[in-house]
């Protein structure tokens, strides 16, 4: 699969997805303050019907979050190797 | 405030209340709420060496920069903590497995000036090797001490007090990381004021919190390099594969409807028992105190056999429905399953005006209203925590329990549908499906109607699942069954009381002349009572109440559970003292009662369903009203509250009347 990015609500469920930044907004603190970090890894979990809210995996804990809030997320996947720029654990 | 203080802080799910609980036992200053610490919750305790010292668990929060009002409340109490005049110490309490998300926290206390120690609890989850490097790693690199404990079995606990109270006697110099204070103050010219209801303050704030909290995790990340915490990994204590048909569009509401079901119906087959032998007590101690009183005073053996025990009665005999009740709720959070409650419930929650969030204090409503109002302080959007404030108390909480428990046996009959389902069971259910209905329909009234603005967001921790902490199993139900008896007890007492002697003289019935036995006592129409209720006739003669009901109306207007001791009251006044044990019991007098001028029931099918929908819909209840003044600091709210619940009573019960005869 060739690397792709775009927001966290568009990503694909099950598929390890990391940030790459986030959009400045008045959400953009309290994401950071729930481990949505550039850097990051994350992966999408579950999905509730029409795609909202939707859970994911992050930090080694599910969050659940809006669609719009996943929105101002942007994250990549896809076969670049992933690397979290911070933990210590490599996949 | 003279004793030193204990502050435990802390992300949410972290272990917090768990803890506190394991140190301070059953003795709380402030009620509690399943799961959710509302207040500030204080305790004192004993630390060795120290002596008392005051405890408090304070609300859950990820940082210091606040954007709940309960998230509000734990900053506060913290960034001034320093400025105390007696001894503090923060206890940051960590969740061991997830301690990457617990840093920011503990780098911003660390900041504070104040003496600060790190737990780090739910040891049990993690590999032991690992949580001695982690310790390790405190030590050298964060330059604290961190101690680790299992505060659901209660391991640890004395190791954490025996280094508090080494910190506690240290000088603040030597046991804080720095003593600056322009970090507090500048906290302070930002949020000192509390939160303002737009959110979390100008743009140009905001950004600048991004931008610290983007720098302080880099320099957390580069400690955290040398942090063994890979070793930690967690062994969860149950899957979280049930997830995959519990988070599930519609596996998942099917789940949620059985829970929901299965709670009412045990509320109301299990809580029988006890309730009859409660009941049964009562008869009896009124009865043996009836023996020893009446021979030396008739009034004063009538003032507590006739006004004072049918009112206790009235309070006890529900206990253990609330006990149960809460006992769900406990079990509900404790296991993880309330946060994808309202994880499932957003989406529809949030159409009609609310927020996933909602759903917490909506399921405590069906316990009490006053707490779970408190409990809303955790929705970021002021426009829907206001909303569900507005609609909570249509949510039948546990006071309307007796009364609904009293009424259904007059319009539905005992009886079994496929031998499992009690039909009166489902009747209950029924009427709590109806306030829930009227919630909803209000919410969407309330949405488009309340214009106020402010972001909205749903951002909530799903944790992982575990078995309910027995010891809180019993005591968080106990603790507020014993809070319900000694303040709804009063009130009943009380009004019982007021009752009795409103009931026992009238206006040709003088209280001389009654006490000194020169004059009968009234019959209960000739009553000061009877008087108030023939007043209040002509307006709940189209609903199907007559002037009896009408005083119980009245009396319980302060508090709904009101209503079955002043039922009490008025039939032990009346009832027949030849009649046999059985007979005594407040159903089958109110069953024997007619409507005046004819053999029809008194408590006939249509008043009784109109009597059950008022309750459903009315706000009888005098504490909720004021916790509603307190949230929103003003008026203006609980007095729409109380009107437009009072005037969709009335409506609803004269629809129900009328369509009914």
């Amino acid at each position: 699969m060739p690397q792709r990015q775009g927001s966290l609500d568009q990503a694909p469920s099950g598929v390890p997805l990391q940030v790459i930044r986030l959009d400045q907004s008045d959400l953009s603190l309290k994401l950071m303050e729930m481990g949505c970090l550039p850097g990051e890894k994350v992966e999408i979990l579950h999905r509730a019907s029409g795609g909202d809210p939707l859970a994911i995996k992050v930090m080694d804990y599910v969050l659940g979050l809006r669609a719009r809030e996943a929105a101002a997320v942007w994250v990549s996947w896809g076969d670049t190797p992933l690397r979290n720029l911070w933990n210590s654990e490599t996949p | 405030m003279s004793l030193p203080q204990i502050f435990l802080a802390g992300n949410p799910n972290s272990g917090k209340s768990t803890l506190f609980n394991a140190l301070t036992g059953l003795h709380h200053k402030t009620a509690n709420f399943p799961g959710v610490t509302v207040e500030s919750l204080q305790s004192e305790m004993n630390i060795p060496g120290i002596g008392r010292a005051t405890i408090v668990d304070l609300p859950g929060t990820y940082s210091l920069y606040p954007q709940s009002q309960d998230e509000w409340v734990a900053c506060h109490a913290l960034v001034n903590a320093a400025a105390l005049d007696v001894p503090v110490l923060v206890v940051v309490v960590v969740d061991a497995a997830n301690l990457n998300r617990s840093m920011l926290l503990i780098s911003q206390i660390q900041e504070l000036g104040v003496r600060m120690r790190v737990v780090l609890n739910k040891a049990d989850r993690v590999a032991n090797p690992g949580l001695k490097g982690v310790v390790h790693w405190f030590e050298a690199e964060m330059k604290t001490k961190a101690l680790a404990c299992d505060a659901r079995k209660g391991l640890g606990i004395n190791e954490l007090t025996k280094e508090w109270s080494r910190v506690l006697s240290l000088p603040l110099e030597e046991a804080s990381h720095s003593t600056k204070g322009a970090w507090a103050a500048s906290w302070n010219r930002v949020f000192g004021q509390g939160l303002d209801v737009q959110g979390q303050g100008s743009e140009e704030i905001r950004t600048q919190h991004s931008s610290e909290t983007i720098d302080r995790y880099r320099r957390i990340n580069q400690a955290l390099k040398t942090c063994p915490m890979h070793e930690t990994k967690a062994k969860a204590a149950l899957p979280n594969g049930p997830d995959r048909i519990l988070l599930h569009p519609v596996g998942g509401m099917l789940v949620f409807v059985a829970v929901m079901a299965l709670m009412f119906q045990a509320l109301f087959a299990w809580a029988s028992y006890p309730m009859d032998g409660i009941e049964n007590m009562m008869l009896w101690a009124g009865e043996y105190l009836r023996q020893i009183i009446e021979p030396r005073s008739q009034a004063l053996s009538n003032l507590i056999t006739k006004g004072l025990m049918p009112g206790i009665g009235g309070v006890l005999v529900f206990v253990p429905q609330i006990f149960l009740l809460f006992f769900f709720l406990v079990v509900l959070e404790e296991s993880g399953y309330m946060a994808r409650v309202s994880y499932l419930m957003d989406r529809n929650l949030k159409k009609i005006g609310l927020n996933g969030k909602s759903i917490v204090p909506m399921l405590g409503g069906f316990a009490c209203a006053v707490p779970a109002i408190a409990a809303t302080r955790n929705i970021v959007s002021w426009k829907e925590r206001l909303s569900t404030i507005m609609v909570l108390p249509l949510m039948s909480c546990s006071a309307r329990l007796p009364v609904y428990a009293l009424l259904i046996q007059f319009a539905v009959p005992e009886g079994y549908i496929m031998g499992i389902f009690s039909l009166q069971g489902l009747t209950m259910m029924g009427l709590y499906l109806i306030g829930v209905f009227a919630a909803v329909l209000s919410a969407l009234v309330m949405k488009f109607w309340i214009r106020e603005k402010g972001p909205s967001y749903f951002m909530l921790e799903i944790p992982t699942y575990q078995w309910p902490v027995s010891r809180n199993l019993w005591q968080v139900p106990w603790r507020y069954c014993l809070n319900f008896v000694q303040g709804a007890g009063k009130v009943i007492i009380l009004v019982s009381l007021l009752l009795w002697v409103l009931a026992s003289f009238g206006p040709e019935h003088g209280l001389k002349d009654t006490l000194s036995g020169r004059s009968e006592a009234p019959s209960l129409e000739k009553s000061y009572a009877g008087v108030l209720g023939k007043a209040l006739e002509p307006v709940i003669r189209p609903l199907g109440f007559d002037w009896k009901i009408g005083i119980a109306l009245v009396t319980s207007f302060a508090a709904r559970e009101v209503f079955v001791g002043t039922m009490a009251t008025i039939y032990g006044l009346e009832g027949d003292p030849e009649a046999d044990g059985n007979e005594r019991r407040l159903k089958e007098r109110m069953q024997r009662d007619r409507v005046e001028g004819s053999q029809e029931p008194l408590f006939n099918r249509a008043t009784v369903w109109s009597l059950l929908v008022f309750y459903a819909f009315a706000l009888q209840c005098m504490s909720t009203v004021a916790a509603t003044r307190q949230e929103t600091r003003s008026w203006k709210w609980p007095l729409i509250q109380l009107f437009y619940l009072s005037a969709l009573a009335y409506l609803a019960s004269l629809a129900v009347y009328q369509w009914s005869l």
